[in-house]
């Protein structure tokens, strides 16, 4: 009866492990079996094929003269990549546009209150508080639309302007 | 050529502050470090960036650099950390030796069929899971062992074992499968 060979087991004998008598001797277990010799000659293809794949790369001529360069610096990827900083770039000029155009057309108008404090219990001789705060929406959309676009000119400089002038300017230096 | 001793040595005297010796473990390592890198951002301007920044994260770790494992294996650890979270962020496509085989187009035959027989592969190659096609191929950088490997990719030798052989098994199948469907087309 042939003793069953698995995949594992070729695959070991193609990496040359086990002493030289056992791989003799799974040789010659291998000679015996067809099934066995055909899956070897497959894996066989493929232990070739990666074998002869590009060996080890070279990079460019100043390598090391650029890390020397930028040991001091912090590495250059940001924590946004430009596809992410492209969507919430995206995300916070929809947020500020939809905002804007509520705000024009009279939509918080109506939305004003104040709050007031005169309730809170407490010695008011002690600490002043104003007695009232008048709040209104239209305000907060602003500051609201305010802060997106100075989010936004943040993103669009880290996450897309600066890494395209620095990958232009190594091209450049390369 | 420099021995693991001589390069504990160099290590103390940069920790000390003797910086510019540094360049000379990024000469040393430099080929292997990029060659890693390229491998798994598959893009050489990017590979570059990466195996730099590899250097410079390692350089800023040097002090704590234990002498546990290899000077190089954790280097190249660092430096396979940098572009697999580089490569997540960026969703950098792996990129196909199939390529290259427009770039070399006016070949001689034998070259071709070299040439046909890596596109084969790297056909067969895409059908693999980023972590399994990552482990086969630093595999099949020469020098690295599978314990090497395994260090350099934070993961139990079992567990890469299992990886390298099954994209071996898939690549057999693939390769199988292609092949056969180029031979209907001839």
């Amino acid at each position: 009866m042939e003793k069953l060979i698995t995949d594992d087991d070729l695959l070991n004998f193609l990496d040359g492990m086990g002493s030289e008598d056992e791989r003799k001797n799974f040789e010659r277990l291998v000679n015996e079996n067809q099934v066995a010799q055909k899956r070897l000659r497959e894996l066989q293809a493929v232990h070739y094929f990666l074998r002869n794949q590009k060996g080890i790369e070279q990079p460019s001529k100043n390598f090391t003269e650029k890390v020397m360069d930028r040991l001091h610096t912090k590495p250059s990827f940001t924590f946004f990549s430009p596809k992410n900083g492209l969507i919430l770039l995206a995300g916070l000029l929809v947020a500020s546009v939809l905002a804007l155009m509520l705000a024009s057309s009279g939509a918080f108008d109506q939305l004003h209150t104040v709050f007031s404090f005169k309730s809170l219990p407490g010695n008011t001789n002690l600490i002043k508080i104003p007695t009232s705060v008048p709040f209104d929406i239209k305000v907060f959309v602003k500051v609201f639309v305010l802060i997106n676009l100075v989010v936004g000119f943040f993103l669009l400089d880290r996450t897309i302007l600066r890494p395209i002038f620095q990958k232009r300017s190594e091209r450049l230096s390369l | 050529m420099i021995t693991t001793q001589e390069e504990y040595l160099l290590i103390d005297r940069i920790v000390a502050g003797e910086q510019a010796l540094y360049a000379t473990l990024v000469n040393k390592y430099k080929s292997y470090a990029y060659t890693i890198a390229w491998k798994i951002v598959g893009n050489r301007a990017e590979a570059e960036e990466v195996a730099q920044d590899g250097f410079i994260k390692a350089f800023n770790y040097l002090s704590k650099f234990n002498r546990e494992a290899k000077f190089s294996t954790w280097l190249y650890r660092i430096v396979f950390n940098t572009a697999i979270s580089y490569k997540r962020k960026n969703r950098v496509h792996f990129d196909s030796i199939e390529n290259s085989v427009v770039e070399f187009a006016d070949r001689a035959d034998q070259d071709l069929l070299k040439d046909d027989k890596r596109a084969f592969l790297a056909k067969a190659m895409e059908k693999l899971s980023d972590a399994d096609r990552t482990a086969v191929q630093l595999f099949y950088i020469k020098e690295f062992s599978l314990e090497e490997t395994a260090e350099m990719m934070g993961q139990n030798l079992n567990t890469l074992k299992v990886r390298v052989h099954r994209a071996r098994q898939r690549l057999a199948e693939e390769l199988k499968k292609i092949l056969k469907e180029e031979a209907l087309t001839l």
